[in-house]
């Protein structure tokens, strides 16, 4: 008989959970969505940038057809002023959020793990800088230093050469986001390091002579991909509704590209006359953080310890 | 420091000053420790800053051991046993004091007090020649195996630090490791969440064999282990040793583990060693009022022999405030018996040969007898106060 | 009912106990198949490996039992009721005034945040009609009885500031200051050291003889037992496999565990080269052997050993759970098991101690 490591235990647990499973399935569907998005809306033969005048009224722009301007060619309405197809905002839209919110938490949780690791494997001086270096960043007000800042800080990455617009407003989102997230998942590591270093097969390892660097990375690391793992799929979620509550306050993503955070923007104007535009995307949004968040629980009770026996 | 002795008297020629060294430096000594000191600061005030303190882990031990020998060491919770085991591997810095395993000094740090020299320490290469051939079986069977890696992997992780990198060479060692050890050998692929208690005490063992050392130090290897599983896991290193002329250095607080295993035994109380004899003379005939207790506290698994045992009054000191003079005076029997002479709250006793080989840190070793026992069992009255 | 005519001279009688636990994983039938006799004044030791379902067996005698774990059946009487249809409004007036528990790490059964000298009196007051300064004096009357020096100051500390051996006496001070008649002791000297322990069990021994009460003493050391106890149970992987008095029990086993857990023990001042083992390890509580739970360890086994042995009477006042015949020879063939035999077996015990 073949042992089962770690991995392929907590796997099978995870497939056992149904929740999780259907979590994971919807994840999937949603990234395929942010990647085909396009292929799809050429299908649909429509683009969140191609006004439909003809389908909304003259006057102050309300959709004609009912709820939204619900019809074949538009199953989720259009947009209240312009007309635009909200089924191709939202493909598009999705795969903005996506985009920012994965690349910010790839940057987060590197950010987060080398630091972590560092501080938790030197003690001494570094880790005491390192800790109030964290302390000092968790202690800034983050919104307010986003939004005050923003002008500012794009501006300056046009100077180095993105492409102005929108390229260097989502940058610009994925840095502050990552800067202001890593402490978090820096200090779970560092905990996790310091408690692992003192463990006793990482002194049995020191005793069979293995170096620093084989310590850290066969004998530390490997341990430590369960939290990360954690803390990722928490932290992503977070991040979507980051992004979409930072472009909701106009700081995100500009017309006419969209993500979820201006379309919601858009649609509270209208919530009253048409509250499937609000609806929609929130609904959308709302399944997205949720099967994050649920996934996330699940891989932390699949990595329970005190469950693998 | 009350230990007065200076680093240069390590001269074959002064057993006298080289305490728990007997024959000290003969050509079959394997390791030989001296004056081992290790203090963990206390650290306080202001964000750690500053010390105020510091726990006497191990405070001045000395003593050798020779090749094919195993040495028990004994002594209760708190009182250095780990510390003593992790500074001789250097798993943990020393304060001061001296190790010299196999002809290679390890360290060499003179103590506060001393001349001032340079400390020695041996170099990275060295060290790392070294831990072939010194390995360690820890207490916690679950802690000691990294939950990721198999148990080829764990096994095999010794010899290919140390340079095997032929995989199916390496492969062959850790099958041949795991049939020495009782285990078998398909389960080379598994990890260490399949295996009971016993089975990875097994593995830690052969992981420990696969670098092929002469000497092991065993920190409480089946203290953690169901009482039907110890015996197969004692036998097991017994039979390791015969087969393989092991030497070990065997930490336990389990006496009857001790003295099945040991041939010499060495008794521990708040960072020092308070005893030192062989085996059978230990258990007949102990030579300190702390072994007398420590011995007399034992319940025994026969209902017939219940005995009336000395029982010690109040807790073990705090190894960061030991008690001046002898340690043990806050709980010696034998110094109330004399009358509480004044010696042993100001003077501290070293260990010294009592003859046959015996070696005892008491001023009074001598008015240990079965008589002084017995009395002193006789005045170990309840811990009780009758009901008012 | 089978436990009335043990209720005279018994002062809890477990009758074939069951208690299993519903996990992710499968049903761990932790207790299964415990009986127990605990008489008046008398110290019962029961003994056994880790997991083997002690500490679960005294939690549900204290009905102590959380969610996914459930009493699935048999009987607790103690001293005339049955605890496992009392009320639980009764229960928990029995539960600290009668029958008082405790743990083996002091440290979580301790509040952290109280002094010791308030969590006495917290014990006291609750079943008794005594003042606030009625209480806290008792407290400290209670720590001076488990020779705590300096009482008065020691009342005023948080657990933390004590030694472990310190926190076990205030365990037992709050254990015993409502004067229980059963006292059930889990592992109360495990995390303790040799000479802590002989201060502890010294302890125990006065405070027994004092107030007579009885001892249900939990350890898996046999020295421990012997030094202890009256009567003695084994338990192995949930079930009690062997009971009698002390003495019979060391001198005479009848169970094959039993007779291997004694051999295999190292004993001072009887060096052998080499202990005696059992082979193999003790059997996963999710995926149990049918038939007798040691077979695959036991020198002895033979064939009717897939039948699930009954505890049964060996000698007068001596059971044991194996097929092996009462002078530990090999059953004679047509002596196979009955079923009335089986079913007798959960009678026997009521009859077996004298
Ligand atoms: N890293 C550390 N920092 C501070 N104090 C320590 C450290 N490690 C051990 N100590 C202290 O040193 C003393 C000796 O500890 P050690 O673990 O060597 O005892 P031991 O004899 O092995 O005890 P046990 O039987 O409980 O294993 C104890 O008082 C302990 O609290
Ligand atoms: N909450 C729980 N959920 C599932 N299984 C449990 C639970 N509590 C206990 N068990 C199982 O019940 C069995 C008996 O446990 P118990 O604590 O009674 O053992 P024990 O004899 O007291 O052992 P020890 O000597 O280690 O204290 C074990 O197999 C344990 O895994
Ligand atoms: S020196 Fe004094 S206090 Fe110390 S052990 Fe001997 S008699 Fe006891
Ligand atoms: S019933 Fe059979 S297998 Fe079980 S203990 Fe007795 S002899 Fe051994
Ligand atoms: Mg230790
Ligand atoms: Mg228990």
């Amino acid at each position: 008989m073949v042992g089962r490591s770690l991995r392929e235990i907590i796997w099978a647990r995870l497939r056992r959970d149904r929740v999780a499973m259907i979590c994971l399935v919807i994840l999937v569907v949603y990234y395929l969505i942010g990647i085909l998005g396009p292929v799809v809306a050429g299908i649909l033969n429509d683009s969140p940038y191609t006004l439909h005048p003809d389908l909304i009224s003259e006057m102050g722009g309300k959709p004609i057809a009912a709820y939204g301007g619900i019809s074949a060619a538009h199953p989720l309405g259009v947009e209240w002023g312009t007309g635009r197809d909200i089924l191709a905002q939202l493909l598009f839209g999705l795969r903005i959020s996506l985009v920012i919110s994965t690349v910010a938490t790839l940057m987060t949780v590197v950010l987060g793990v080398v630091i972590g690791i560092v501080a938790g494997y030197s003690r001494g001086v570094t880790d005491n800088f390192l800790g109030r270096l964290m302390d000092l960043i968790l202690a800034f007000p983050f919104l307010l230093i986003v939004m005050s800042l923003s002008g500012v800080l794009t501006q300056r990455l046009t100077q180095l050469g993105v492409p102005e617009g929108n390229a260097s407003r989502i940058l610009y989102l994925i840095l502050v986001m990552s800067f202001f997230g890593w402490p978090y998942l820096a200090r779970i590591v560092r905990g996790q390091v310091l408690s692992l270093r003192e463990r006793e097969f990482v002194e049995a390892s020191v005793a069979m002579g293995a170096g620093r660097r084989r310590i850290l990375f066969s004998e530390i690391l490997p341990n430590l991909w369960a939290p990360i793992l954690v803390y990722a799929t928490l932290t992503l979620p977070n991040y979507i509704g980051l992004e979409a509550a930072l472009s909701f306050l106009g700081v995100g993503v500009l017309p006419p590209d969209v993500t979820f955070g201006s379309m919601l923007a858009n649609s509270v104007t209208y919530v009253n006359v048409v509250p499937t535009y609000l609806f929609i995307p929130g609904t959308a949004l709302v399944i997205l953080v949720v099967s994050f968040n649920l996934l996330g629980d699940s891989l932390r009770d699949a990595l329970d310890p005190k469950g693998v026996h | 420091m009350t230990e007065t002795r200076a680093p240069n008297t390590l001269t074959p020629s002064s057993p006298a000053v080289a305490p728990g060294v007997a024959g000290a430096v003969a050509p079959d000594t394997l390791l030989r420790v001296d004056n081992l000191v290790k203090h963990f600061e206390i650290r306080g005030g202001l964000l750690g800053m500053s010390r105020v303190g510091a726990v006497k882990a191990v405070d001045g031990v000395s003593f050798s051991v020779r090749r094919g020998e195993a040495l028990g060491l004994v002594g209760e919770s708190g009182c250095g046993k780990t510390t003593l085991g992790k500074v001789i591997l250097r798993l943990l810095p020393a304060t001061s004091g001296r190790v010299e395993m196999d002809g290679q000094v390890l360290f060499d740090i003179p103590a506060r007090g001393e001349p001032r020299r340079r400390p020695v320490y041996a170099s990275n290469e060295a060290m790392k020649k070294v831990r072939q051939n010194m390995q360690v079986v820890f207490q916690d069977p679950y802690a000691s195996l990294n939950p990721r890696m198999s148990v080829g992997e764990l096994v095999g992780e010794g010899p290919l630090v140390h340079g095997m990198t032929d995989k199916k060479e390496r492969e062959a060692l850790v099958r041949d490791m795991l049939g020495r050890v009782g285990l078998n050998q398909s389960h080379i692929h598994r990890y260490p969440h399949e295996f009971s208690g016993g089975q990875r005490q097994r593995i830690g063992i052969a992981r420990a064999l696969a670098l092929h050392p002469a000497f092991i130090v065993c920190d409480e290897p089946v203290s953690a282990l169901d009482v039907s599983i110890q015996s197969q896991v004692l036998n097991l290193l017994n039979d390791l040793q015969a087969e393989l002329g092991l030497t070990y250095l065997f930490i336990a607080h389990n006496l009857a583990v001790v003295e099945h295993i040991s041939d010499r035994v060495g008794v521990m109380y708040l960072g020092k060693l308070v005893e030192m004899a062989n085996v059978d003379d230990i258990y007949a005939n102990p030579r300190h009022p702390y072994t007398v207790a420590l011995l007399s506290a034992v319940p025994e698994p026969d209902p017939h022999r219940r005995k009336k045992r000395i029982i010690l009054k109040g807790d073990i000191p705090s190894p960061a405030n030991p008690p001046s003079g002898c340690r043990f005076h806050t709980r010696c029997w034998l110094r109330e018996q004399l009358g509480r002479p004044e010696r042993c709250t100001t003077e501290e006793p070293v260990l010294r040969a009592l003859g046959s080989g015996q070696e005892s840190a008491c001023h009074f070793a001598e008015e240990i007898s079965p008589e002084a026992v017995a009395s002193a069992v006789a005045s170990s009255g309840p811990t009780v106060t009758a009901e008012p | 009912m089978a436990t009335t005519r043990g209720a005279q001279e018994a002062l809890l009688e477990v009758v074939d106990l069951r208690t299993h636990f519903a996990t992710a994983d499968g049903l761990v039938r932790a207790v299964d198949g415990v009986s127990l006799r605990i008489r008046p004044g008398k110290t019962l030791g029961v003994v056994g490996e880790s997991g083997c379902g002690k500490s679960i067996t005294a939690l549900s005698i204290m009905r102590l039992i959380e969610r996914p774990g459930r009493i699935v059946s048999g009987s607790i009487t103690f001293d005339g009721q049955d605890l496992l249809r009392l009320p639980e409004d009764e229960m928990r007036n029995i539960r600290g005034n009668e029958i008082s528990m405790i743990f083996q790490e002091p440290m979580t059964s301790l509040n952290p945040v109280y002094t010791c000298g308030d969590q006495i009196a917290e014990a006291v007051s609750r079943h008794g009609s005594l003042t606030q300064r009625e209480a806290a004096a008792r407290a400290v009357e209670m720590l001076e009885q488990v020779g705590i020096p300096d009482a008065k100051r020691r009342a005023g500390e948080h657990p933390h500031q004590l030694s472990g051996g310190m926190r076990q006496r205030v365990m037992i001070a709050m254990a015993l200051s409502t004067n229980p008649q059963l006292l059930i002791a889990d592992e109360p000297t495990t995390a303790l050291d040799v000479t802590i322990q002989a201060q502890i069990l010294e302890l125990m021994k006065a405070l027994r003889e004092r107030n007579g009460m009885a001892i249900m003493l939990i350890t898996h050391d046999l020295g421990v037992v012997a030094e202890m106890s009256d009567d003695v149970s084994v338990m192995y992987a949930g079930k009690v496999v062997e009971s009698s008095d002390a003495i019979t029990v060391y001198d005479r086993p009848h169970h094959p565990y039993t007779k291997g857990l004694l051999a295999s023990i190292p004993r001072m001042g009887a060096r052998r080269e080499r202990l005696d083992v059992i082979k193999g390890v003790v059997p996963n509580p999710l995926n149990l052997p049918s038939g007798c739970l040691f077979k695959r360890r036991c020198p002895y086994a033979m064939p009717i050993c897939d039948n699930a042995p009954p505890l049964r009477l060996v000698a007068e006042g001596h059971v044991s759970r194996c097929w092996l015949a009462p002078d530990g020879g090999r059953p004679e063939l047509g002596e196979a098991p009955s079923a009335a035999e089986a079913e007798a077996a959960a009678l026997t015990l009521t009859v077996a101690n004298p």
